[in-house]
């Protein structure tokens, strides 16, 4: 946590100073993305070697599927519908 | 980006699967350096914005209480999905109220709960994180930018940040870190709560 939010906030201050050139700045949303990469691909490693994860796939994976697709239907909607429709309504 | 987004993802759960010897100590620097450099870059592009204090003071005052919506908003709608399938609506909630973070809420209702609906949990949040990877750039697309912070849930202000970045802008961002804070801070909570309401 802390080191997520002093990542952020590094990157803020570092993006305000003069110094850093126009090419150095290009760079910076590259190594954002293959951070990302390397992140999705060490994460589903660690999904994929999870033993009781895949073991419960077979059983659980169908209902899973159906509760979280819920969970993000159900999020994604109360969103849309107070902040999307809400504020536009004013 | 979607498929190299899908694909780095599928590779490293085939890896997973056939190297089947992870080294969880290496895996988490990995994890805790790649997170670290892609807030840093989210930070990078927050800071290039000039207008971003502007920006923020324009924002809707319901933006603050976008991480309760989404934890509304999940909770009922895994309890209306477990409706549809007969599974129990309370256990629904449960493991609805992970928010995405599947390790935490997994450990939690284990420990506490029953295991196998700890299992349950962790599928389904590790399964919210995988539609939140795929779908949040559609959810911008058609439905707006504040909902596009929602199906990341808690893992908005970590892996999810970025893709929520790229298909909105700065100030919506900011929301998602903030929406993924709030939402990460409540799972402790809010799970041990519904745990002692199921147990009456």
């Amino acid at each position: 946590m802390a080191l997520l939010i002093g990542a952020l906030v590094l990157g803020f201050i570092a993006a305000r100073i003069e110094a850093i050139s126009d090419h150095m700045r290009r760079g910076v949303p590259a190594l954002g993305s293959l951070a990302l990469f390397v992140l999705l691909f060490a994460l589903g490693i660690s999904l994929g070697s999870n033993q009781e994860l895949i073991s419960a796939l077979p059983t659980l994976g169908w209902r899973a599927l159906v509760l979280s697709s819920g969970a993000v239907l159900g999020s994604v909607f109360l969103v849309w519908l107070v902040v999307e429709r809400g504020g536009r309504s004013k | 980006m979607t498929w190299k987004i899908v694909g780095s993802l599928v590779a490293g759960i085939l890896c997973g699967l056939v190297l089947n010897t992870p080294a969880p100590e290496v895996l988490n620097v990995v994890t805790d350096l790649a997170l670290a450099v892609l807030l840093f870059a989210v930070g990078f592009s927050l800071g290039e914005d000039k207008d971003l204090w502007q920006k923020i003071r324009d924002l809707p005052k319901i933006s603050l209480a976008v991480p309760f919506l989404i934890a509304i908003g999940s909770v009922c709608g895994a309890m209306l999905a477990g409706l549809a399938i007969r599974f129990s609506i309370g256990e629904a909630a449960l493991v609805g109220a992970g928010f995405g973070w599947y390790s935490l809420s997994a450990v939690l209702i284990a420990q506490s709960y029953d295991v196998a609906v700890g299992a349950l949990a962790l599928l389904t949040n590790v399964f919210r994180e995988l539609l939140a990877i795929l779908f949040t750039p559609l959810v911008a697309k058609y439905l707006g930018r504040a909902p596009a912070t929602a199906p990341g849930g808690a893992t908005a202000m970590d892996v999810t940040l970025p893709i929520i970045a790229q298909s909105t802008d700065a100030q919506t961002a900011l929301v998602a870190f903030y929406s993924g804070t709030v939402l990460s801070i409540l799972v402790p909570f809010v799970v041990p709560l519904l745990v002692q309401l199921l147990q009456r």
